[in-house]
């Protein structure tokens, strides 16, 4: 590659700006990965994933002239997709939305697991299947770490919402995992 | 360590996942991008041809100049308060030292002296009509000049329209009745592009009982039902023998083409023939994802008319 590849994210975006399609497929190159790891954990499964990814990319091209270059390049566009992913999610829910009540009344068993015969994969798969209520609330809580206040106000519900939404799906999670992988 | 928390197994492994991403996304992207560039610079353009210009602006661009259309948006505004005014000359009247967003530099001496007096609402109209000679006088700015607006009652409003006006309350004159912008500020988007299309819309209504009826209807006519092939939108090639195959009842059809394409458009099974079907398979013999796809078919009757139809399809296994 030439000179081009050892741009920093800020030169990058800067190019992006003025339209440079070899600096926006630099800037997706970088980070595409890892944007694909996150759509997945939002999504329920790969075709869904790419569609989030489509629109979230296609948000940060047509938005990238709004980048402060306060904060860094990748916390941005990782924004950009958690909020896609969701919207993605709001818009398909009339599709996957179906809870068995039965599954989430269950007690909390222990919380105390063993990693070591547990993939990515596998709890990648396991996460895909919770419903994307719980999923999305697990994953903003768990894994990106915002917290309930911040996500009653990002899907539009309450603070406790998310918080029960949270503990059943950190349930329905557990239930899965023996059933699975015990 | 081997053993943790639930939260702390699953964001352990998936918090810095990273995985391949099938290359037709980048090409999708690629082909929706924007091509950036046609943004029009507004600046310097007088405030009527502002609100003229943004009508048919796109929401990005209206956004991006919001603070240049909140001084087209009070010229709408600025006929009913004049309106209002003539007729009951208690609206309170607007102090018109508020700058616009360009002129924040402004020296407070050139604010000031045109501030009016106005103590009391009745000498509303007087004042109004004062201190509209006074800015033209004391704004130093061309670009904010009224002399661009044709009609001086319509440009009084504009000075107060700007949210960043308020802060003059913090001058001498705090008693001065602080005219209310918030029904203009809470929506000036929308206001802005509704405003100019309701004054049009009655001279164009008035044409639309001349569209040709008899013609249209023709159209709509549903010829026999019975050429239609029944159109399934699901299937669950699992095995169990239960709806395993996409098959297309068909009659009096001569001859039938299908097409199957995925999400991303891309042909991947096809028959040409009236018995044909699909087994969920792909051409080289791998298992199609679930999810959605799309089919088309074109048939000839026995009557020798072609039909076309399409629909979309979801596989689940």
């Amino acid at each position: 590659m030439n000179a081009a590849a050892h741009m920093t994210d800020e030169e990058m975006i800067k190019s992006c700006v003025s339209g440079d399609p070899q600096a926006q497929k630099l800037l997706y190159d970088r980070h595409s990965k890892k944007m694909m790891g996150i759509c997945l954990r939002y999504a329920s499964d790969e075709q869904e994933a790419e569609d989030m990814m489509q629109e979230g990319w296609i948000k940060v091209f047509n938005n990238i002239h709004s980048f402060r270059f306060e904060g860094s390049v990748e916390g941005w566009i990782k924004r950009i997709m958690v909020n896609t992913s969701l919207d993605c999610l709001r818009k398909n829910k009339n599709r996957f939305n179906l809870v068995d009540i039965n599954e989430t009344q269950e007690t909390i068993v222990s919380g105390v697991y063993s990693s070591d015969n547990l993939s990515t994969k596998e709890l990648l798969k396991v996460i895909q299947q919770l419903p994307p209520g719980y999923r999305s609330v697990f994953n903003l809580y768990a894994i990106e770490g915002y917290s309930h206040k911040e996500i009653g106000e990002l899907l539009g519900i309450h603070e406790n919402t998310s918080k029960s939404q949270y503990s059943r799906a950190r349930v329905q999670l557990q239930r899965m995992i023996q059933m699975e992988f015990a | 360590m081997t053993e943790k928390n639930i939260e702390q197994l699953f964001k352990d492994s998936l918090e810095n996942l990273e995985a391949e991403v099938n290359p037709q996304v980048w090409k999708n992207i690629s082909q929706s991008i924007q091509v950036p560039g046609a943004a029009t610079q507004f600046a310097g353009s007088s405030a009527a041809v502002k609100s003229a210009a943004l009508i048919g602006m796109k929401g990005w661009i209206l956004i991006s100049s919001l603070s240049l259309a909140l001084v087209g948006t009070a010229v709408y505004f600025g006929f009913q308060k004049q309106n209002d005014a003539a007729i009951t000359t208690t609206v309170p009247v607007p102090s018109p030292v508020l700058p616009l967003p360009e002129n924040k530099n402004e020296t407070p001496d050139a604010v000031n002296s045109s501030v009016p007096v106005t103590g009391s609402a009745d000498a509303g109209t007087e004042n109004r009509k004062k201190a509209i000679v006074q800015d033209k006088v004391d704004l130093p700015d061309g670009k904010n000049s009224l002399q661009n607006v044709p009609d001086n009652t319509a440009s009084v409003p504009s000075k107060y329209s700007d949210g960043n006006g308020l802060p003059a309350s913090g001058q001498p004159n705090q008693s001065n009745p602080i005219p209310s912008p918030q029904p203009v500020l809470s929506s000036p988007g929308k206001t802005q592009a509704i405003s100019p299309g309701q004054n049009n819309a009655p001279d164009e209504m008035t044409s639309d009982s001349q569209t040709p009826q008899f013609d249209a209807i023709e159209h709509y006519i549903v010829t026999d039902d019975v050429d239609k092939p029944v159109l399934p939108n699901v299937f669950t090639p699992n095995g169990d023998g239960v709806n395993d195959k996409l098959v297309l009842k068909t009659v009096n059809l001569k001859s039938m083409e299908v097409i199957v394409y995925d999400r991303k458009g891309k042909k991947i099974y096809s028959w040409n023939s009236l018995n044909g079907e699909w087994d969920g398979r792909l051409t080289d013999g791998s298992e199609a994802k679930e999810g959605s796809y799309f089919y088309t078919l074109k048939a000839e009757t026995m009557e020798g008319k072609i039909c076309i139809a399409q629909s979309s399809l979801q596989l689940y296994r």
